[in-house]
């Protein structure tokens, strides 16, 4: 049914759309003519969906994606009137102008803008609630291939680290206003794609609208049980009435690493091993002779004496992406239709050396959507909304970071006449490996599908209004991994010939295997969502009203071990209702009653009332009198208090069901001794087990300046989250029951403040703006059950922040046997000069364990900034975001902190290590005495000396744009044209310098943020 | 028109409807349909399997790899039976040396420490859960009920005293605590604990169901009534000892002294352990227990220490297998034939408890010079014991073709050679290797060793204590020491030793035949003679001479600390941090 309607009636519109592009003469016999234009917002921005209409006629057209348009109208005579949602309406005498650049001035202060909430959508004058929104159009400047990078830095209270660039692989973690519970993996916000809740990553941007941020307890709490951590609502386009258009933009892009380590080279890996084996033991033979660190140096024999730049060896200097999207949109008054298909291609990094098969990261992802409005009855709306996407992701069989980090550069040369070469002393090391060894495929497909149906009774009482939704998304996944065995051979020095000189032979260990059969699994799940809800919104007099009654259910299946079968459900009610008087005085109130299945039957459903209310202190007559709106254009106070919930516990379900005994323990009996296994008593369960309670205040006050130029929001917000899912820690060891992980004992403080400040105007007839955004959010811990150490309370997490990190106190190194003797014994071991001086923070003569303390941040950022501008001139267009993040840090691990571990790399900044005979007495060391068997491990204790300040500030986003006009655009028949070059992560300023901030520096280390130049073109017929 | 709106509003309120009235049961889970309590008791199959978890960890005499005390040493290496390889920085033992026990590492969970406090209190519940429910097994008799029952009982008493020895008073835990409410449970005086300890004995000795032997060799490993006897039997001897039995522990704790010590010296205690050695012996052999005599002096000791039953050890009232063909590194020496970490070796000092056979002592205080070519001149007289329990140079290692002999000298100079496994050439530390338990596993790189955790002698040796302490010098007394050193070839005591003679001879009689099994280090405290440990510990220096003689010169090696408070365990830091109010124990 509802492909016949999308069907027909996206035929009718190709047959309009058709006769219009193919009668070009059909103006020229007439005294028409057309004008062509740009509408821009009060920042300058093009204004896409404006309904441009010929005064007194039904000849109507929209504007394009980047605001421009083109309508034929009668002649000079003629008005157009521009109207668009939040904008005052304009008409404009058409006159002699060839072209009308026409800013919107945003209506009633762009308060009649309206804002997707909870289940519905309100106008932005009557907000209460904390609610930031980024709308499509920024989001596509952004050309990367996750939407979760494209919103960082755009919205207030947003805070978030994306770790690795890998393709496919490149989520962002987004927490709305920090963290608000003990387990940053458990405070990560609910996400829901056209009210559903679905993940929002592999959205194409060109299908989407909006996306709205809940950040308090009123706009969250008809999420209620789990609208604790904030909500993220996205919203995707629509059709709008109006002629079919058909928008095409292309992208073209080059990936470039922010940032890569760097590591020693051959030589000076060699020579620092040396200084390193002769710190260990000063009387034995150097493992490499002056002669031999001459020939890494010169390079005079690469095969036995190599320098190999795994890096440069192994990767290209940029990867291609690219994306297009199509989409056709439009409708009339019965039905409307917006109709996308969108692809995205990204290759990896690494170079290729096989031939067979191709083993690069890659990823390929092919997007739908189709979002279709009916009009069955002049009271009854149905809309059908099919989105979704098919992707396949590639990644080399090994992980060749890790690989290079556990390689030596003096290892290998890497390939020798075509070989995979080892050396003795790399004992088998050749990070290439990782790219010959098969590779890893995944495939995905989603399909989400919503139905939905409105029904207005006015016919009873005006303003009431009923709907239903279903929902039923899909996903199936499917991993295979290809692996094969290759040839290595290792390079020796072997008398062949019997003329007592050695001679170099490659010894094969291994055969060049061919691709085994694949190893496979799958993953599949549905869910399945239904909403029903009565609305009502009606005003009378000064006096406006509205109130929402709302119901929901969904279950989601899905394959698991554990709870093999059993769905995953949810439960709500919802109710809101909300008053304004002369939409000057505002009062909201919120309420979910929301279950979740994780918990009993009596502690299962739960309460979530918000209240909030606002002054609109600018409608005032007073202080329209006495102030004036040239000065204080707008100022708007607003506060909300209520409760909302969180429920998640990792994958944890059904913590209250009794414990299950599970086979496992057991001994050994018999005189001839056998194994018996045994069974043992699994987690108790907890009986009581409930939601995490979260009560959120929210203050704020927005002001507009000077005719609206200058604009000033400010949020200050509390949250106390009691409650909280969390393991007992102090049950005495007597009980020896295994508890369950989650009791709700747990207790969170977090606050902080959010400010937004605005400036625009124009210079001449170009308009510029600039925005900035900087948010705070700082958490405390109040309780959690931890055995609280009185002797030494700098040891206990409670009254730190989540994810705090404990270390010792770097204090330099010792340079002599008299700085060890006067210095605290430390860890009971005989220290070295060189050796790390850490403080001894009890004052009680030695080093241990009790001497550490909160050292620098957590590695999740606790600022979050954005600043960003754009000015329009003429046809240009140019935008710029800058973002940061600070009060973030990063632990350094693995090969960044244990240098020639195990046959492994070294990176470059060793060099400034503390070495006997340093020129400079060692002021200026940054790294422990070289060692090279790490018998003592206290010089690499996690330390103020290994963790390193990770704030940054980057070049998120530059635009410049071009927009096509006259003769150009009529000869290719499109309506409007742009190009343009845009950049993602362009420049970044930090004081980590060996990698990217947002990276992590351990044995893990992830594929590189990535730098991406984008150059594209928009068309839209 | 009209007809449309009517419609829609129905199917409206139908969905709308249809939607609420499935929600009452929408978030019920299907019928849980997990393995739990109910389901392990309803089938004699399933409940075995928690019988068999019971015995998780159990079998400490043996301190190898596996079960890992002090970082894969055994304890006896904080004792002045043993040291460990000294620059081997994981052997914690090397802290204990230099004073730093401490209570984050010693008894917390993990392999670093002595104790695992945890874990006897997973054994105790294990134990109360399976007694309270294993009447509800509908498919199996009333005895094998019964002797679950008597074994639960057994190793709640066993799991209590090795708390008991190590920490004095702790808490009683009688049932299986689930309810939060009830979950702070204060230590209890260590007089409580002794007589809890005492009544789980008799409650398993009452026991009729309860087995003097395991019926099946199958069944080695478990619990019998002769180990509740000889448990009741070794917690009274700890009781009347010194230790505990007093009215001023080791270090005044003001009010809480009664969770250190009995809080009264009563003689009458020692009567009582004699009373219960004789009782155990009693009972063990009239249940084919017996000390085992039939193999001869050389190899008596062999088998009643490491031998099966089934190979003729008459004597093990309770032994376990740690592993099946585990790696054996952990208990060789680095210089031996098939290298080694060198964990465990013994010291001089305690070669010196060894007599000859004739009675007399080797005289270390001098060095000795062997005849040319015989370097094992000095010990050739020695115990038979000692030849079971320590390697030494020139000893016969692998006795099967090819045999090896181990040679543990440095030549005296350039034109000696060292030995192999000399302490230069092989970077061996010590003299002495351990041979306790390698006894036929010299030649291959894996074993299975059976751990003694109680035999037979042991009663022999508590009724010669606990009767020498209670009466004096007595037949009974100097019958119970004969009996364990005839058998393996060594003369009778000496009639002339008086009560505190015999006391210091007891003590060393106990740290010969006791070696390595986890006896010393508790023995020391209990004696509360704890200078013992503070050294010095003694190793020999063994040179070749250039006219093949070899020299045995005794020197010190090491001090090591000891302090008062050290009698008593730490509770683990992190678990008197929790708050409920566990009282560390003085010093700590």
């Amino acid at each position: 049914m509802a492909i016949f309607f999308f069907a027909a009636s996206l035929n009718s519109f190709q047959v309009q759309a058709f006769n219009h592009l193919n009668h070009p003469g059909y103006d020229v016999k007439s005294i028409r003519s057309v004008i062509k234009g740009k509408l821009t917002n009060e920042w300058g921005e093009g204004l896409a969906g404006c309904t441009i209409t010929e005064k007194g006629t039904k000849n109507s057209t929209q504007s394009g994606a980047d605001g421009s348009f083109s309508i034929d109208v009668q002649g000079p005579s003629s008005v157009i009137v521009i109207t668009y949602v939040g904008y005052e309406s304009q008409e404009v005498k058409v006159g002699n102008l060839n072209n009308y650049n026409i800013s919107l001035v945003p209506s009633a202060a762009n308060m009649d803008q309206v804002v997707v909430v909870g289940y519905s959508s309100q106008k932005k004058a009557t907000v209460t609630g904390a609610i930031s929104t980024v709308k499509g159009a920024d989001l596509i400047k952004s050309p990367v291939p996750n939407l979760t990078a494209a919103v960082v830095g755009r919205v207030p209270g947003l805070l978030s680290v994306q770790r690795s660039g890998q393709p496919g692989n490149d989520e962002t973690t987004l927490r709305i206003r920090g963290i608000g519970t003990l387990d940053n993996g458990n405070a990560a916000p609910l996400v829901l794609v056209d009210g559903v809740e679905r993940p929002f990553s592999r959205i194409d941007p060109n299908e989407v609208e909006s996306i709205s941020v809940l950040k308090d307890a009123a706009s969250t709490a008809v999420y209620g049980i789990r609208g604790a951590n904030g909500v993220i609502l996205v919203t995707t386009l629509k059709g709008k009435e109006g002629p079919a258009k058909v928008n095409y933009s292309g992208n073209y892009a080059v990936q470039v690493p922010t940032r890569l380590p760097k590591f020693l080279d051959g030589y000076n890996f060699s020579l620092l091993q040396v200084e390193a084996q002769l710190n260990d033991n000063p009387t034995v033979t150097p493992m490499f002779s002056k002669a031999e660190l001459e020939k890494f140096k010169d390079g005079s024999d690469p095969l036995f004496y190599p320098n190999i730049d795994w890096l440069e060896f192994m990767m290209n200097d940029y990867a291609p992406q690219q994306q297009h999207n199509v989409n056709i949109s439009g409708g009339t008054s019965v039905a409307k239709y917006f109709v996308s298909l969108g692809y995205l291609s990204q290759d990896g990094l690494w170079k290729q050396f096989v031939k067979e098969y191709n083993n690069n990261d890659l990823y390929k992802k092919f997007n739908f959507r189709s979002n279709l409005d009916l009009d069955i009855t002049k009271s009854t709306r149905a809309n059908v909304q099919i989105g979704g996407f098919t992707s396949n992701r590639s990644t080399p069989g090994g992980s060749p970071f890790l690989d290079i980090l556990a390689a030596a550069t003096n290892g290998t040369p890497g390939m020798w006449q075509g070989k995979v070469i080892t050396l003795a002393r790399a004992n088998g090391r050749n990070a290439l490996g990782a790219l010959f060894d098969g590779f890893d495929r995944y495939s995905n497909s989603v399909l989400n599908l919503n139905v939905g149906l409105n029904q207005k009774f006015d016919f009873i009482t005006k303003g009431l209004a009923a709907r239903v939704k279903g929902a039923y998304d899909s996903e199936y996944g499917q991993s295979r991994g290809f692996s094969r065995s290759f040839a290595r051979y290792a390079a020796e020095m072997v008398d062949v010939n019997g003329d007592g000189v050695p001679d170099p032979i490659l010894r094969q260990s291994g055969e060049d295997g061919v691709l085994n059969d694949p190893s496979e699994s799958f993953s599949r799940s549905k869910r399945v969502y239904f909403e029903a809800a009565m609305e009502y919104n009606n005003t009378f007099g000064k006096h406006g009203l509205t109130g929402l009654l709302l119901y929901t259910q969904r279950k989601q299946f899905y394959h698991s071990l554990s709870y093999p079968g059993i769905p995953l459900g949810y439960q709500d009610f919802v109710t809101r209702f909300t008053y304004n008087y002369s939409q000057k005085y505002l009062v909201e109130f919120n309420m979910g009653r929301n279950g979740s299945e994780n918990f009993p039957i009596n502690s299962r459903f739960g309460w979530f009332p918000a209240v909030s209310g606002g002054w609109v202190v600018t409608n005032e007559p007073l202080v329209k009198k006495f102030i004036g709106e040239d000065v204080l254009s707008y100022l708007k106070l607003r506060a909300s208090y209520g409760a909302v919930g969180n429920d998640r516990m990792g994958s944890s379900r059904f913590m209250y069901f009794p414990s299950e005994y599970l086979s496992g323990g057991g001994a050994i009996f018999g005189e001839d001794p056998v194994s018996r296994t045994g069974y043992y008593e699994g987690k108790l369960g907890n009986p009581n087990v409930t939601w995490e309670k979260s009560l959120k205040q929210n203050y704020a006050a927005e002001f507009r300046f000077l005719k609206n130029k200058l604009s000033l929001n400010l949020d200050y917000f509390l949250e106390k989250r009691s409650n909280i899912l969390t393991a007992r820690r102090t049950v005495p060891s007597h009980v020896a029951a295994v508890l369950q992980d989650a009791y709700n004992i747990g207790s969170v403080e977090n606050g902080g403040y959010e400010i937004e400040l605005g400036w625009n105007d124009k210079i001449g007839k170009s308009s510029y703006w600039v925005r900035g955004n900087y948010s705070f959010a700082r958490n405390k811990i109040l309780f959690m059950d931890e055995a609280y150490n009185t002797q030494f309370p700098l040891l206990n997490q409670t009254g730190q922040r989540v994810g705090e990190v404990f270390g010792y106190t770097f204090m330099g190194f010792f340079n002599s046997q008299d700085d060890i003797n006067k210095w605290p014994r430390q860890f009971n071991m005989d220290q070295r000069p060189g050796d790390v001086k850490y403080a001894d923070i009890t004052g009680d003569g030695i080093v241990d364990v009790n001497d550490r303390s909160p050292i620098m941040n957590p590695s999740f950022p606790e600022i979050n900034y954005g600043f960003s501008g754009g000015f329009t001139i003429k046809n240009f267009d140019f935008s710029f975001l800058f973002q940061g993040a600070a009060n973030m840090s990063m632990s350094l691990g693995f090969n960044a902190l244990l240098p020639f571990s195990a046959y492994g790399s070294a990176m470059d900044f060793i060099r400034e290590r503390w070495y006997a005979g340093s020129p400079d007495n060692n002021a200026n060391a940054k790294i422990p005495r070289l060692t090279l068997n790490y018998a003592d491990m206290t010089n690499y204790y996690n330390s103020s000396l290994w963790i390193r300040d990770a704030a940054y500030l980057r070049l998120r986003n530059v635009q410049i744009a071009y927009n096509m006009s006259g003769s150009f655009l009529k000869k290719i028949g499109a309506n409007s044209m742009k190009v343009f070059a845009n950049g993602q992560n362009l420049l970044t300023w930090d004081t980590l310098k060996f990698i990217d901030p947002e990276n992590i520096a351990t044995g893990s280390m992830t594929y590189p943020q990535l730098k991406v130049f984008n150059f594209g073109v928009n068309l839209q017929f | 028109m009209k007809f449309k709106i009517f419609f829609s509003i129905i199917i409206f309120a139908a969905i709308f409807l249809l939607g609420l009235s499935s929600c009452k049961k929408y978030l019920e889970m299907p019928a849980q349909t997990s393995f739990n309590v109910d389901s392990v008791f309803s089938r004699y199959q399933n409940a075995e399997r928690l019988l068999f978890d019971l015995y998780q960890f159990q079998g400490r005499a043996l301190a190898t790899a596996l079960n890992g005390k002090l970082g894969s040493t055994s304890v006896s290496t904080i004792t002045d039976e043993a040291i460990c390889f000294t620059a081997q920085n994981g052997y914690t033992a090397n802290n204990v040396y230099a004073g730093s026990i401490n209570s984050t590492w010693f008894t917390v969970n993990g392999t670093n420490g002595e104790d695992v406090y945890d874990n006897h209190w997973k054994t105790i519940r294990k134990a109360l859960i399976l007694k309270d429910n294993i009447d509800r097994v509908p498919d199996a008799p009333a005895d094998v009920k019964g002797r679950i029952k008597g074994e639960c009982a057994a190793v709640m008493a066993l799991e209590y005293f090795e708390m008991f020895k190590r920490y004095g008073g702790v808490p009683i835990v009688k049932k299986a605590l689930n309810d939060a409410e009830e979950f702070v449970i204060p230590r209890a005086s260590l007089d409580s604990v002794y007589k809890h300890i005492i009544s789980l004995c008799d409650e398993a000795i009452a026991n009729p169901y309860f087995p003097a032997k395991v019926p099946d060799e199958k069944e080695f490993g478990r619990l019998t009534k002769a180990f509740a006897y000889g448990l009741k039997a070794r917690t009274m001897l700890y009781a009347a000892s010194p230790l505990f039995n007093t009215d001023k522990p080791y270090q005044d704790f003001g009010a809480n002294n009664k969770l250190l010590c009995l809080m009264k010296y009563d003689k009458n205690l020692w009567a009582s352990a004699a009373q219960a050695a004789r009782e155990a012996i009693a009972y063990c052999e009239q249940n084919g227990y017996g000390i085992v005599k039939s193999f001869g002096p050389t190899r008596n000791y062999k088998v009643a220490s490491e031998d099966v039953p089934k190979a003729g050890n008459t004597e093990v009232m309770y032994g376990t297998f740690q592993a099946i063909n585990q790696s054996k590194l952990y208990w060789l020496g680095r210089g031996t034939n098939m290298g080694g970490y060198a964990a465990t070796e013994p010291t001089q000092n305690h070669i010196e408890k060894y007599q000859n056979t004739d009675g007399t002592s080797v005289n270390w205080n001098t060095t000795i010079t062997t005849p040319v070519n015989d370097p094992t001149a000095p010990y050739k007289k020695l115990d038979p014991r000692f030849h079971l329990s320590v390697a030494y140079n020139g000893c016969l290692w692998v006795t099967t073709t090819p045999t090896y002999n181990l040679e543990i000298y440095d030549g005296v100079d350039a034109s000696v050679a060292h030995g192999r496994n000399g302490p230069i050439v092989a970077k061996t530390q010590f003299a002495y290797f351990t041979r306790k338990w390698l006894n036929g596993f010299e030649s291959s790189g894996v074993w299975t060793p059976m751990s003694p955790y109680m035999r037979l002698a042991e009663m022999y040796l508590i009724l010669a204590e606990a009767s020498n302490e209670a009466n004096g010098p007595s037949a009974e007394v100097f019958a119970a020491l004969d009996v364990i050193r005839t058998r393996s070839g060594m003369p009778i005591v000496s009639k002339t030793l008086d009560q505190a003679g015999l006391r210091k001879f007891i003590e060393n009689e106990r740290s010969i035949e006791l070696y390595l099994e986890n006896h010393r280090y508790f023995d020391v405290k209990r004696l509360k003679i704890g200078d013992v440990f503070k050294g010095p510990i003694y190793d020999v220096r063994v040179i070749r001479q250039k006219n093949s003689t070899y020299t045995y010169t005794k020197y010190k090696y090491h001090d090591r600390a000891w302090f008062p408070h050290w009698y008593l365990h730490p509770f683990p830091y992190n678990e008197v941090n929790k708050g409920y109010g566990l009282v560390q124990n003085p010093g700590w």
